[in-house]
């Protein structure tokens, strides 16, 4: 079932003040994420994976296209949708403490000492730190606080944006050991936002492959990482030192992502696509089912 | 030959809440193009021992003991002068925030021109040409009207570029990056990382390598040093501690990041520990999985073989393993 | 199981522990300790000065005018014969009074315009910060001659001339720290809880920018207190025989050759204060900076 859903949406943000040049952050999007499954949302930073996290949450409308919930659109926030960000010192008010923080998100009748007990122990911290102030609180205990501001509204999706990109290697495993085992529990449905490919072939079902605003490749992990169809997600694959899927032919990293101000005509990765032909300079490639649920945006097929 | 051998290297931290021994007795060297990687969590006090080895530990904190032989000179018993002259010419560093060392309001090219002009005295209008030759070292494209771009306007990566282009203009011997990589994407990280690999093959550059994470440190050091609670615990070829890890502090950081699907990840137990209130013994052993009562009462020794060693009570009395 | 009271208990000690903490931080400079010291005592004797003065401060004695300090008139006395100690006693409550309720009120609606604009933005937050660029082009004398001239030289004039040019100062100074703060990720994770604006302002920016505005309002206490004895001292203030200390200081200024102490003793009492004020200020910023509270 679809739970949440992007149709066309688009983003751009002035950055003069006529408004006419603009930063095409999100330049045409269309997603869905089913009920209970990890969407993981890949690309590299200027991709536009942020603003659109942000537009999925409600954070950020859209400057064209809808937000469906449930199949309904939506307007502001419904309290369904939480958020985990990627900058633990920036998530957490440093005038709080940890029992505030926490019990912001329960609603006046759950408010309690036992029911913000009760999340920080899902989150695997102990009562003791109700008092804790953020500056009192390392890095991984900071997103596990944050873990459970978010679990304590009762979403139903969590967005997950780069939550461990900050942290330590060390304390990463804890914390994504901890959303896999929250989803278990309670059946959450998480987009993964993330630069990582090691992280998402690790917890997600699906991956949209993100370039400069557009989505070019969409598909099951499985199939996208070890049958990847688009020059840029065989290119991510070969760059990532985790141990994921090697992709057959190797594509090496050239280049850096296009101005989003001025984005390249026809396929935005052509400036450092090795395939690159006269065709994909004039045409932008549309996305195209290459199995039932594998869809890329490229005219080259691997 | 040995470019660089830190001996014994302590520093602590004075700080209003206590003192913090940020580096205990750590011992390194560093060959001749040689790449030496340093792993640790963050407080491990590997950012310390960089800052240590060119003499810019920041107060509070303060070197109580050691010796550190470059080119067999104590680097501790230079005089400010001469330390001066050795920073930047013969070590240079790059860091993991490249912007903050750059200065926003002169374009990027004078910039790496003035690490010439500071140390040769070079007329600054003869250098555009050193210069632009430098940005295609580190393959920066364009780089003619790079040279004249201001940080603002290029991307994370390329601003590391131009810091490491500043770091290797004066050909020096030893390279100290500390997490130069850990802010940067997956695929411009790669990209850094074959530069490095390939500069150090170029100048025969040492480099010492500061990270936490052992499968960037893996890509490109020939050995490897593990750090925890300001000690080295563990030190050996890179190859051999990614494929059997003997510390169990090591082990955890390896296995942590063997991704399988939707499986749970090994994780070490347990959060950094409190440097100002190491535990007894082993500082590892609140966290360890093989932790004895006798780790408690342990005192920290090396256990060493021909290429390495470990800090750690199991490979007591059964020789080196 | 948790118990429940210890828990709660120890939340509210914990919480002391921070203004503890801050104390104790604040304590370790000792320049600005001692500023506190001054500022405290002066304001007490200020206070006392309401309902008690060792001379009346109003009543003049021809046969003991213009004596230099002694141990009947510790700081003298003046051309009228009017005990100067007295007279600044009883003037503190102009002085220091008047900056400070004046300033209160200029910062507290200063603060909230800051909030709203930095907070909404959009026409709201243009229309406010427009606005209060006007008036800070608006010196602030000229606005205290306008009042004076309308509604006669006094305590409303001049409290009027102080507080209205403070306002626009804070609507921008809050502007720009509620700018800051409202795009850190906390903030957003409380409007994804469907909070409201107003609960966003006054619970998670108001107080983590607090500590700019107290700093800034002891800055500004200075500033104040200057300009009280500014327009005093140039007659458009309080106007005498009210010992308003700018207010004594213009009064006396023909005696400055003749008998120096009875214009400087008040100026080195404004001078002091002022000083106070902005050494005090320094010393909070450090302390009160919530960024800062980090241990290594």
């Amino acid at each position: 079932m679809k739970i949440l859903e992007a149709v066309n949406v688009y983003k751009y943000f002035p950055i003069d003040i006529f408004g006419r040049k603009k930063i095409r952050a999100v330049d045409g999007i269309s997603l869905h994420v089913a009920s209970s499954e990890t969407l993981a949302i890949v690309g590299e930073s200027g991709s536009g994976k942020t603003t659109l996290g942000r537009i999925l949450s409600g954070l950020v409308k859209p400057d064209k296209g809808k937000i469906l919930y449930k199949g309904s659109s939506f307007n502001g926030f419904h309290g369904k949708v939480q958020m985990v960000f990627q900058n633990p010192d920036s998530s957490l008010d440093p005038s709080w403490q940890t029992y505030d923080i926490v019990s912001e998100a329960m609603n006046n009748r759950r408010k309690s000492l036992d029911s913000v007990a009760e999340v920080l122990e899902l989150v695997g911290l102990n009562p003791a730190y109700i008092t804790k102030y953020p500056h009192e609180l390392s890095g991984g205990e900071k997103q596990r606080v944050a873990i459970a501001r978010a679990i304590a509204a009762e979403p139903e999706i969590i967005i997950l944006d780069e939550p461990v990109s900050a942290l330590d290697a060390s304390i990463r495993a804890q914390i994504l050991n901890l959303l896999l085992d929250l989803q278990e529990k309670k059946g959450y449905t998480y987009v993964l936002i993330d630069h990582d490919l090691g992280r998402v072939w690790h917890i997600s079902d699906r991956v949209v492959v993100m370039y400069a605003g557009k989505v070019v490749e969409e598909g099951k992990t499985e199939e996208v990482f070890q049958d990847p169809k688009h020059p840029y997600t065989i290119m991510l694959l070969s760059a990532s030192t985790s141990n994921i899927p090697k992709p057959k032919i190797n594509v090496s990293i050239q280049g850096e992502l296009p101005s989003l101000i001025n984005p390249p005509s026809g396929c935005r990765f052509r400036t450092r696509c090795p395939f690159a032909q006269e065709k994909c300079k004039v045409e932008e490639p549309q996305l195209y089912n290459v199995s039932r649920e594998h869809e890329v945006a490229c005219y080259n097929q691997f | 030959m040995k470019l660089l051998e830190v001996e014994d290297l302590s520093v602590e931290y004075h700080l209003p809440q206590g003192k913090v021994k940020a580096l205990d007795n750590v011992n390194l060297t560093i060959d001749k193009g040689e790449v030496v990687g340093v792993v640790g969590e963050s407080g491990s006090g590997k950012s310390t021992l960089a800052h240590a080895v060119i003499r810019l530990v920041k107060p509070p904190g303060k070197i109580v003991e050691g010796r550190i032989l470059f080119n067999g000179k104590n680097i501790l018993e230079l005089s400010d002068e001469e330390i001066r002259k050795i920073r930047g010419k013969e070590i240079s560093m790059i860091f993991q925030d490249p912007s903050s060392y750059l200065n926003p309001v002169y374009p990027v090219g004078f910039q790496v021109a003035e690490v010439y002009e500071a140390h040769e005295n070079t007329n600054m209008r003869k250098l555009n040409g050193e210069v632009v030759s430098l940005f295609k070292k580190v393959r920066i494209t364009d780089s003619e009207v790079r040279v004249g771009s201001y940080p603002h306007e290029l991307s994370g990566g390329m601003k590391q570029r131009i810091l490491i282009a500043m770091a290797i203009a004066l050909k020096p011997k030893l390279l100290i990056a500390d997490e130069p990589t850990s802010a940067l994407d997956t695929t411009i990280q790669a990209e850094i990382l074959s530069l490095l690999n390939e500069l150090k093959e170029e100048y025969s550059l040492s480099i010492l390598f500061i990270s936490h994470d052992v499968g960037v440190v893996s890509e490109i050091a020939n050995r490897m040093i593990v750090m925890y609670a300001g000690k080295v615990v563990e030190e050996g070829p890179a190859k051999r501690i990614v494929e059997e890890p003997l510390h169990p502090y090591t082990k955890a950081l390896v296995l942590a990041t063997k991704t399988t699907r939707k499986k749970k990840l090994f994780s070490i137990p347990g959060t950094p520990p409190d440097m100002l209130n190491l535990p007894k013994g082993c500082p590892f052993h609140p966290r360890c999985p093989y932790a004895k009562d006798s780790c408690k009462e342990w005192s920290y020794r090396m256990i060493r073989n021909h290429e390495g060693g470990v800090a750690c009570a199991i490979y007591e009395n059964t020789g080196s393993s | 199981m948790i118990r429940k009271e210890t828990l709660l208990k120890e939340m509210n000690e914990h919480r002391k522990t921070i203004r503890v903490a801050t104390w104790k931080a604040f304590k370790r400079n000792k320049i600005s300790l001692l500023s506190l010291i001054v500022i405290l005592s002066v304001s007490a004797l200020s206070t006392v000065g309401i309902v008690y003065s060792p001379y009346n401060p109003y009543q003049p004695n021809f046969s003991g005018a213009l004596m230099p300090p002694s141990l009947a008139h510790p700081l003298g006395t003046d051309w009228l014969g009017r005990d100067i100690l007295s007279r600044l006693i009883a003037g503190g409550k102009y002085t220091l009074g008047l900056a400070f309720v004046a300033i209160l009120i200029g910062a507290t609606i200063g603060t909230f315009l800051g909030l709203a604009s930095g907070y909404y933005l959009g026409l709201v937050g243009t229309i406010i910060q427009r606005v209060s660029e006007i008036f800070l082009i608006l010196p602030t004398l000229i606005i205290a001659a306008l009042f004076a001239a309308v509604l006669g030289t006094g305590l409303l004039s001049t409290l009027l001339a102080i507080a209205i040019p403070t306002i626009p100062v804070y609507a921008k100074l809050v502007h720009s720290a509620a700018l800051r703060v409202r795009n850190e990720d906390y903030v957003e994770a409380a409007r994804l809880l469907k909070k409201s604006g107003p609960y966003i302002m006054f619970n998670h920016i108001l107080p983590n920018i607090l500590h700019v505005v107290i700093v800034q309002t002891t800055y500004y206490m200075g500033t104040g207190i200057l300009t009280v004895s500014a327009l005093g001292f140039l007659g458009l203030g309080v106007p005498s025989p009210t010992p308003e200390w700018g207010t004594m200081v213009g009064d006396a200024k023909d005696y400055i050759f003749s008998y120096p102490f009875v214009v400087f003793i008040p100026g080195i009492l404004i001078a002091v204060v002022v000083v106070a004020f902005n050494i005090l200020g320094d010393g909070l910023r450090e302390a009160l900076d919530p960024k800062l509270r980090r241990l290594l």
